[in-house]
């Protein structure tokens, strides 16, 4: 079923930053920019966790994936953005699918442990192979003419880079709102749901699961690589499990059962901190506290809030 | 419980009269009284909160309390100064989204940067773009060599390959020539491994072996037992170097342990306890003042409130010495060339470059407390004499002193050719 109170909602969300960042300035719209590359990663964690039905806490690997698979490849590119951006989807895919193999040969909660040792066994091995991620240090994104179907872009945190990445948020959004109206989505709700079931009616649930948590992987990895165009500089800590876990937070906050509460969440949690940041250094405790009452007042999140209430 | 109360509240008002007592003997003998005009914004990239909070703790003390006391003796030029601190959770990421902070939207005229490395490398260059001064805090070599050395930065404090330079040959006398270095897998630990292996290579000894730790290794006794027990020294430049030598010592390690630059600010030396009798380390400055011959230095303790032995009365820590003197360097530097290049705005911040690199030395002062600092213009780099220190009798204390001439490098770039 089409929500279209959430893609209408989401939709201005993403305008609305577009049209603020000239009025509120370069900073700002940097924060904007990044703040967007997150909402990828945001939506792909509840791709992954409401439809593919993967708690996967190893989001921030694929996403990781993407980033470093644009700044290798960047060279060889010669500063083709188009590229660069396809090499991180296909990269995040590539890992996503590769971990959703493994993952669905385990139980529910065998899963979750095994993203978890997934996302602090890439941590461990992104900061041992330090000559080829930089380890904590990280990768500059090399000094190049960046190009965008012909067009000279400027790499950083910038109004294009922002631009750019709303639109593909939006036409990501977009995608996912038709498909949502579909038979093959009713599909993928049902396999949720109840994979047994699904399996006897004669669907293949692991099929499924696996194709939507590809899908959730090449989210990840395409914010990722915009990710590494934005910040110009990726360190081993974006594939941390901290960066999972923040993952988990704003989609928890914007509302984990709706793809279009990820964005919500990324700009509360991190326009709150931006702001905090500059009266305190206990941002985190703050936030903290934050997700507590979320959690006990508003389980489904603030996409929660667009539910009707029961009738009953 | 009240003798507590009653000994921290005597502890408390002596510090506030003896620094109030200090100030007036300050802004009579080196600066004027009296602020006006525009205040000159530096910013403070530090940090606060996370892993290198232990430093950060240090640099904000220093930065806070000397900005004030220089804003008490006529600030910057007549200016007063105002200090804008950010903290970079001692991540990357946050880090130089704060940095973005102080020049977009603090516009700060000048920047004292991070201690870490990878904050620092991938801030300089945001900074240069943005053409206003980066003063760096980092240690590692690697910030300010060719592939990182940028116009707009300078180093007011020492980094790996002098500290190497100038310690090297002093250790493989007094500890013997073969050695090996178990470091942090990040520039600064790879850069201080690197120096260190060519100096003690050219004081006639050998690293033997080089064994590299992860940042997040979460068990640090797997890369311990790698170390060759036969070695003489031990070089540790590591984050963790408490634990590190805590766990060498109960491992039957008995070498004598070289801590590399300014690790002695990571960590209180008391907290080694037993453990530390006998480690070395190589600072930009002692911890007591009876190690240093140094009025300037005693003002800026007694201004902090940090008494002769190095404890601070509000915290109770020892003081990261080299941390302190790292960020009254940067102010000290700032200070000079502010007023002799007759700079106003951040337009005349590209002039104040080109006469910093004519200055080839600052002589010692209320910030330059520990004696006279060369400036070498090719990179931007600047060298002072280098104190060697161990723990004795659990206390650190001086063990000797390399002269800055000593601790010089050959510079891999030149910025002074445009």
């Amino acid at each position: 079923m089409r929500d279209r109170a959430g893609i209408l909602i989401s939709l201005a969300i993403l305008l609305a930053l577009c049209v603020a960042a000239p009025v509120v300035g370069e900073f700002w719209s940097g924060v904007f920019a990044r703040c967007v590359t997150w909402m990828f990663l945001a939506i792909s964690f509840t791709l992954a966790y409401s439809y593919a039905n993967i708690p996967s806490v190893a989001q921030a690997t694929v996403f990781g994936a993407g980033a470093y698979a644009a700044i290798w490849l960047a060279p060889t590119l010669q500063g083709n953005v188009t590229l660069m951006l396809l090499a991180g989807t296909v990269a995040g895919g590539l890992v996503a699918a590769v971990f959703g193999l493994l993952l669905l040969r385990m139980s529910h909660s065998g899963a979750a442990i095994g993203a978890i040792i997934f996302a602090v066994t890439g941590s461990i091995l992104g900061n041992a192979a330090v000559s080829v991620t930089g380890g904590a240090d990280g990768l500059p994104l090399p000094a190049l003419n960046f190009h965008l179907l012909g067009v000279v872009v400027a790499a950083g945190p910038n109004n294009t880079m922002l631009v750019l990445s709303t639109a593909l948020l939006a036409i990501l959004l977009i995608g996912f709102w038709y498909v949502s109206g579909t038979s093959t989505w009713r599909i993928v709700r049902a396999v949720q749901q109840n994979p047994v079931r699904a399996q006897v009616l004669g669907y293949n649930a692991a099929l499924f699961r696996v194709v939507v948590f590809t899908v959730a992987g090449c989210v990840a990895g395409l914010g990722g690589a915009l990710y590494a165009l934005i910040s110009r500089h990726v360190a081993i800590d974006v594939v941390s499990l901290s960066m999972s876990l923040k993952s988990i937070l704003w989609a928890a906050v914007g509302g984990v059962t709706s793809v279009y509460g990820g964005p919500i969440g990324v700009l509360l949690v991190q326009l709150a901190s931006e702001i905090l940041a500059r009266w305190t250094v206990r941002v985190d405790l703050i936030i903290g506290v934050m997700l507590v009452l979320i959690a006990l007042w508003l389980p489904q999140g603030i996409m929660g809030l667009l539910k009707r209430p029961d009738r009953h | 419980m009240t003798t507590k109360i009653t000994r921290r509240g005597l502890l408390a008002t002596s510090v506030a009269a003896s620094a109030s007592a200090a100030l007036p003997r300050i802004v009579g003998t080196s600066f004027a009284a009296g602020t006006s005009g525009d205040p000159i914004v530096i910013g403070h990239q530090c940090e606060l909160t996370g892993w290198d909070a232990a430093t950060g703790f240090w640099r904000n003390k220093v930065a806070t309390g000397l900005c004030d006391w220089l804003n008490a003796n006529g600030g910057i030029a007549g200016r007063p100064i105002k200090l804008v601190t950010v903290d970079t959770k001692s991540d990357v990421d946050v880090g130089v989204n704060q940095l973005r902070k102080l020049l977009l939207e603090d516009e700060v005229d000048f920047v004292i940067g991070s201690e870490i490395s990878s904050i620092a490398i991938a801030s300089n260059k945001i900074a240069n773009e943005n053409k206003r001064l980066y003063l760096t805090m980092s240690s590692s070599e690697a910030t300010t060599s060719k592939d990182n050395a940028v116009p707009y930065q300078f180093r007011l404090t020492t980094n790996s390959a002098a500290t190497a330079a100038g310690a090297a040959q002093k250790y493989v006398e007094s500890v013997g020539p073969r050695w090996v270095t178990f470091f942090a897998d990040i520039k600064w630990g790879q850069s201080e491994r690197d120096w260190w292996a060519k100096g003690v290579a050219a004081s006639g000894g050998e690293v033997d072996n080089a064994i590299a730790l992860p940042v997040d290794a979460p068990d640090l006794l797997p890369f311990v037992m790698q170390i060759d027990r036969s070695a003489h020294g031990i070089f540790i430049p590591v984050l963790n170097a408490l634990q590190a030598i805590q766990l060498l010592r109960n491992s039957g390690y008995d070498q004598k342990i070289v801590l590399a630059g300014q690790s002695f600010s990571l960590f209180d030396y008391r907290e080694l306890g037993e453990f530390g009798d006998g480690v070395f380390g190589i600072e930009t400055a002692p911890v007591s003042l009876a190690d240093m011959n140094s009025p300037e230095m005693a003002d800026i303790y007694q201004a902090l409130g940090i008494d002769g032995n190095g404890v601070d009365a509000d915290s109770g820590k020892v003081v990261g010495s080299s941390m302190l003197l790292g960020i009254a360097q940067s102010l000290g530097f700032l200070k000079a060339n502010v007023e002799q290049s007759g700079w106003k705005t951040k337009q005349d911040t590209a002039a104040l470059i080109k006469h910093a690199e004519s200055v080839p030395s600052y002589p010692k002062g209320p910030l330059f407390p520990l004696g006279d600092v060369t400036m070498r213009a090719q990179d931007h780099q600047a060298f002072m004499d280098i104190y060697l220190l161990q723990m004795q009798a659990g206390s650190l204390v001086k063990y000797g002193v390399a002269p800055k001439d000593i601790t010089i490098y050959d510079a891999d770039v030149d910025l002074t050719q445009g």
